[in-house]
Order: C-alpha cells, then structure tokens, then sequence
C-alpha cells in the first residue's frame, strides 16, 4: 500500500530550512543547464538551418572561406556550362556570384568601442532565385541605381544602425553611406546575420573586381556528389562544398563551446547529486523511528522506498520549475561569436519546450540518483534494530 | 582537546554527509578553479599587453583591408628624432597552413628590420638575430606550433595559404619561442612581397603596423595624432593600444573571459547554499550539545568559533580537493588544451584564490547557524526534545 502524497509534502514542509537551500542549489544548476542549451541550441539552429541539400558553395581553390577567396570572369563561365543545376522559367542556370567583404559595426547597446565584423555580400536578383529562403519582412528590395542595401533580421536586432531608413558606412575606406531599406529573414540562419547589396556597386565601392563565391542551385540533391566532384575536377578547378558542409566546418570554433558546456554541465549535475543526497539522508536519518512505525503497522519495505523517492521527485520538481522560471532571465539574449570567415554571426539564446522538459527530466533523475540510496536504506530498516535503539 | 581536533571529530561525526558535502563542495570548485584560470590568462595577457607599451594601427574599417607600406614611413615622420616612436613594425596576414593538416594557427610577416625591436619578448640571441637578419626564409616559431609539429631550430618547413594568391612559401626556423601567443609563425615580409610580385599579386602592404614606443604617456596623443594623419586618405586607419586590441579581439571570438567570470561566481553561489545546508544540519543535530557546552562555561564567542571553524574547515578541504589534483594534472600533463587556448596550467595564484574563497564559502555557510549558536539560551535548549 503506497503512502498518501501529503504525507510527502508534510515531511518536506518539517524540513523546509534544509529542504528550501536544497532546491535553491538544485535551482541555481537547472537554471544554468537551461541557458547553456538555449545558448547551445542558438548557435546550432542558426547552422544547422543555414545548410540546404541542393545549395553548393565554389570558392577559389585553396580557399576554406568566402572571406578569403576570389573567383575570376572565367571560372564563372565554366560553371554556367554544368547541366546538373536547376533553371529558373528563363530558362536561365541558378547560379549566383557573390562578393563578401566586412563592415564594422558597433554591437547595439554595448557601449563600448569594440565592433563587430559584419558581413556585406554583393548580390544580384538571380541570388534571390537561389537562396529561396530569403523573404522580405519589411520595406523593399535595393535599387541597383542607388547606394541602398537590405539587412538580415538578426543582424538589425543585434547591431546599431541597421533599421530601415538610418545609414551605414560600407566601402574599402568605409567612406560611402548606404541608406538601409529593408529587412529579410532567411529561416534562421547565418543569412540573417548578412547586409546585402547590389553586386556591381559593392564591388566597386569595395575597389575589387573578382566575386567571392559563387552559389548554385542543383536541380536535385541526388546530384550533390557528382556536381561537387564536377567542380573540383580537372576542367573547372574550383574548391566546392555543399551549403551544410561548409557552414560545418565554418563552424568548428564554436564547437569548444558546446564541449565546454556539456563539461559544466555534467560536473554540475554530480554535485548536484552529492546535494540531494545529503538532503535526503537527513530527511531519513530523522525519522528512523517513524519508518519504523510505518513498517510495524504494516507499509512495506517497497512503499517506504517510494515514498522517500517521492519526496525526492516533489522536490527536483519545485527545483526545476523555479530554475526553469530563473533560466527565463537568458531567454533571448542576443549574443554573437566570429565564425573562421572572419564575419561575425548573431544568434539568440532560444529556449524551447523541448529544453525545459529536458531541464525538469534532468532534475528529476538528478534527485532520483541522489536520493536513492538513502530511501533504499529507509526501506530496509529492520523494525526490530530501530525500536530497540529506543 | 584542541579547536582542531574538536572539529575533525564532528566532522567524522557523519562521514556520509560529510564527504557528500566534500563532493558537492569540490566539484564545482573545479570549474571555478578552471574558470578563474581562463580569466587569469586573459588579465596577464591585458597586462602585458600594456607594458609593451605597442600600438596597433590598422585600417579603419577592417583588419582584412590591407595598408600601403608607405604608412610606415609617415608614422615615423610624426618623430623624425626617434624619442617617443622606438620602431614601426607592418605585419601582413599570410593565412598559412601546414598542406594536408587542419590545423589553424597564425602565420603573419613582419618588417625584417624592425621586427626584433617591436618584439623583444621573444628575447633573440645574438645569433638568432644575426640568422633572422641574413636568412630571408627565416622565422620565428610558437613552441604549441612547433611541438605539433615536431619541428626543431634549422628545420625548413612548407606554409600554404588560404587566402589569395594562395602562395606557398618555404621557410627556415631560426627560434623557437615561449613568448606571446604560443601558435604564432612569423617571418620576413620582403620575402612574401618577393613572392607575391613572383605571380604578380599586389605587394607592399600591411594589415597591422605595430608602433613600438618608449613612455606610456606617448601612447594616448600618438594614437590621436597617427588617425589625425590619415583622416582625409582613401586609407584611413583605427589606431589601438595592445590591450584595447586584444580585448576587441578576445571579445570577437565569444568573450570567453566574461563568460567564464560569470560562471565562476555561479558556481560560488552553489557552493554556498550545499556547504549552508551542511552546516544548518549538523547544528541542528547538536543544539543540545551546544547547550551543554556553554553551561560548562564556554562563552558565547567559543561556541561561535567552533561552528565557523567547523564550516571553513569542510569548505577548504572541498576547496584543496577542487583545486590541488588539477592543478598537479595539468602540471604533468600541459598539452591540454582549452577552446582558444592551447595549453593551460594553473598558475598557483589562481589556486590561491580557490583557497581564499573557500574560506568565504566556508564563513558564509556558518554564518547562520553560528548567530544562533551564539544567541542560544542554556535553558531553551535543553529543555527542547529532540
């Protein structure tokens, strides 16, 4: 027979002094748990979303970024020739040469000098072809004929001057204003953290005259490998990766990152143990009597151990909600980290569903872990030692 | 009976919760100890990132749009006597690797002539300087980089480029350093012009020019004076001091020292409320004893003193567990690394720290079952039934 859950919370509420600083700890850990994988989940989803199956980027080869690479007139035309890409009802090759250059920018709010590396990307209309995942939230498209670029959602959030209508200097000499006059989403990803401008006058106010990159629209994700194999072949010579390839392994320095909150977050968690424990230990250890009591009047040994686990569950559940109510502190922080292009990518600290659920269940077998083997002992009480002991 | 003996005594009283509470002590000191370390290395980085007394001009816009050479030059006009400006040094950005390895580290070439005299934290000997001198292939190299490697003093070693034209050079290592950033390769940068005119790529321009000086109190007015100067060229530059640099930096790279103060003082906060609980119990289980110790005639202030002791006592050797095996870890095996950083090891200050604030921990913790102990009445006490 399982003993009544009021039972429980009375027990708890005697203790409450012990009780309160455990589940303020625990708290404390559920909360940091929370942010780190909001923190996590943030800068994954930005790259995870970024990667589509059909998108191919070419770089000059040698080239581990866009940043860092310069793609000539002719190895353009070359690419046009490959059959495998998808057309557009032109009947006109998806393909898109585009040019990255930098413009630093200050972080909004930070008050400080330092700034940030913003990625420009010179464009033209067929780059919205392309990349079909870039839509329009506000105001409209660049007029070729003006100095006029758009801005990624992400990027407007987390640096200054970049709204609709204000200005913001681009150029080799950062000495040309460009009036902002839109704001795109691209489903999440790196995109969003991007400026974007008319190819031809970046590229001009930038004193260059060889695009980045160029970016291709396959007309099916079958044909990745023999496209890619295509492009880095003997008649093209281009270093091509697909789109989730590329922004991987962009992304490896931040993958310290994860490692390190994974390590934090599982030496937390063992101390955490070693404090529900104590906890629990001297929930049993004071009413040694009691069990005893219960057992002589007939509980079993099994109800006795569950209802210190219980007791333990109701108490990594208080823990989890208060930290999952602290770790709300995080939610949407915007936060940004420079990428190995040497751009700087802005994410938000997101925490989802999915995550609390995640937090309340670690707080649970947190508890269950710590508690265990004082409820085991508090199960196998012998009535006989404990009355004795009178 | 001693105060120490007394505590170790209550202390062994219940062996279960006193080395749960060690676990759950330690731990998180590990990551403070660890945390505190990443903050220390970015502070002594600051600091001597100050006493070189360097500044940093680059382009106002970017780090990645290249300088003409000539800027040298006209800095160095602004002191044509040479009393505050000591040496200008431009580095350009090479982008080297190592063919067929991942492995990313800086590669950048400097002014051969004043390169030594803007880096003298790399300590060349006098033949050092004499091969860095005559041996245009020749190049300094970080002992992280170098120990991947396997590399030695006299070895020729292949860099490729990542970046346009995406030149190969062939370079002859003249030192091995300890100083600066470890992964470091530097080498001359009239031999990468050299190269760069071979294929006919644009020479003769620097990402940084490193502005060596002689007096602290020059760097503030220099910097004014060297952006003055190019405020109305296509070229205009961003001058910073070394600390300013670093930090802007640092802070690209995910600010990982601020990230890592804010966990450090977390984990404090954790450790509190574990060692409080602690302590709040073992009180409790001896209120009576309390009592009976202070109607044998120990004064308030005694019984306090006992309960204190008894809370630094667990926190600091929680603190020795956190801190000490880690740091003799890290003592015998250096090659580990950390994110950014490429090798650590706990500097004994850091310890120190652990230490210092594991007796606070500790004082925190005892703090309210202390008060009551000393407020205690004899009477009350032991009239109470457990």
């Amino acid at each position: 027979m399982a003993l009544p859950l009021t039972y429980n919370l009375r027990n708890l509420y005697v203790r409450r002094r012990s009780v309160g600083l455990t589940v303020a700890a625990l708290a404390l850990i559920v909360a940091a748990f929370a942010g780190l994988l909001g923190f996590a989940g943030g800068i994954r989803r930005v790259f995870d979303v970024t990667g589509s199956p059909t998108k191919i980027v070419v770089l000059k080869l040698g080239s581990t970024s866009e940043t860092g690479s310069a793609v000539g007139l002719d190895d353009l035309n070359k690419l046009t020739a490959i059959d495998l890409l998808a057309r557009d009802e032109r009947g006109r090759p998806l393909l898109s040469p585009e040019v990255m250059v930098q413009a630093s920018l200050r972080r909004r709010g930070s008050g400080d000098e330092a700034s940030a590396n913003v990625a420009v990307r010179g464009v033209d209309d067929m780059a919205f072809a392309v990349h079909d995942e870039i839509k329009l939230i506000e105001g409209r498209r660049f007029n070729p004929a003006e100095y006029e670029v758009i801005v990624g959602r992400a990027a407007s959030q987390r640096f200054e001057g970049l709204t609709v209508g204000s200005e913001i200097p681009i150029g080799y000499a950062g000495d040309k204003l460009f009036t902002v006059v839109g704001v795109f989403s691209a489903n999440g990803g790196v995109r969003e953290s991007e400026i974007w401008g008319y190819r031809s006058t970046i590229l001009d106010v930038q004193k260059r005259t060889m695009v980045s990159s160029v970016i291709c629209r396959l007309a099916r994700p079958e044909d990745m490998k023999a496209a890619v194999d295509l492009i880095q072949g003997p008649t093209i010579q281009l270093t091509a990766k697909s789109e989730r390839a590329y922004y991987q392994e962009l992304n490896e320095s931040s993958k310290w990152i994860l490692r390190l909150a994974m390590l934090l977050v599982v030496v937390m968690g063992l101390a955490a143990c070693g404090a529900v424990a104590i906890t629990m230990h001297a929930l049993v250890a004071g009413r040694t009597r009691e069990i005893a009591m219960l057992k002589a009047i007939g509980f079993s040994g099994g109800s006795v151990l569950a209802a210190f686990l219980i007791e333990a569950c109701i108490l990594s559940l208080a823990a989890g909600a208060i930290g999952c109510l602290i770790s709300l502190l995080f939610d949407g922080m915007s936060r940004d980290m420079l990428n190995n292009s040497f751009t700087t990518v802005a994410f938000r600290v997101r925490l989802t569903p999915a995550i609390w659920g995640l937090s309340m269940l670690t707080a649970v077998v947190i508890g269950l872990l710590g508690a265990f083997q004082p409820a085991w002992r508090a199960g196998r009480l012998r009535v006989i030692d404990v009355l004795r002991e009178g | 009976m001693t105060l120490f003996s007394l505590v170790h005594r209550n202390l062994r009283r219940n062996r279960l919760r006193t080395g749960l509470t060690l676990l759950a002590v330690a731990l998180p000191l590990i990551i403070f100890v660890l945390a505190t370390t990443v903050v220390n290395i970015a502070l002594r980085i600051a600091a001597s990132a100050k006493e070189h007394l360097r500044l940093a001009v680059h382009h106002k816009v970017s780090l990645i749009n290249p300088l003409p050479e000539a800027h040298r030059r006209r800095i160095e006009e602004l002191d044509p006597e040479h009393t505050r400006i000591k040496a200008v040094c431009g580095m350009r950005w090479f982008g080297g690797r190592v063919p067929n390895d991942q492995f990313n580290f800086p590669s950048l070439a400097g002014d051969p002539d004043t390169w030594p005299i803007a880096y003298p934290e790399h300590r060349l000997t006098s033949e050092e300087l004499a091969a860095w001198q005559s041996e245009r292939r020749a190049a300094v190299v970080g002992t992280t980089t170098a120990d991947r490697f396997g590399w030695k003093v006299g070895q020729k070693i292949t860099l490729k480029s990542v970046i346009p034209p995406y030149l190969t050079v062939e370079l002859k290592i003249v030192k091995i350093t300890t100083a600066g950033d470890t992964r470091m390769v530097s080498f001359r940068r009239d031999y990468l012009d050299e190269m760069l005119r071979a294929v006919g790529a644009p020479a003769g321009y620097a990402n940084i020019f490193w502005v060596k000086c002689h007096r602290a109190e020059d760097l503030g007015p220099l910097q004014r004076q060297i952006d003055e100067l190019f405020r109305n060229s296509p070229d205009q530059t961003k001058t910073e001091d070394e600390e300013a640099f670093l930090a802007s930096f640092l802070k690209m790279q995910g600010d990982l020292p601020n990230l890592m103060a804010a966990v450090a003082a977390f984990v404090v906060l954790v450790v509190i409320l574990v060692a409080a609980n602690t302590m709040s119990m073992s009180f409790r289980e001896r209120v009576g004893e309390v009592a009976v110790f202070k109607a044998l005639g120990f004064s308030r202030r005694a019984v306090l003193l006992l309960i204190l002791a008894e809370s630094v006592t667990i926190a600091l050797w929680g603190g020795i567990l956190g801190s000490l095996p880690l740091y003799l870890l890290l003592k015998l095996f250096p090659d580990i690394g950390f994110g950014p950083i490429s090798r650590i090891s706990v500097p004994p200050r850091v310890v120190g720290v652990a230490l210092g604030m594991s007796v606070v921990i500790g004082l925190l913790a005892g703090l309210v079952p202390a008060a009551r102990a000393y407020q205690l009445r004899v009477v009350d006490a032991l009239r109470r039934v457990a």
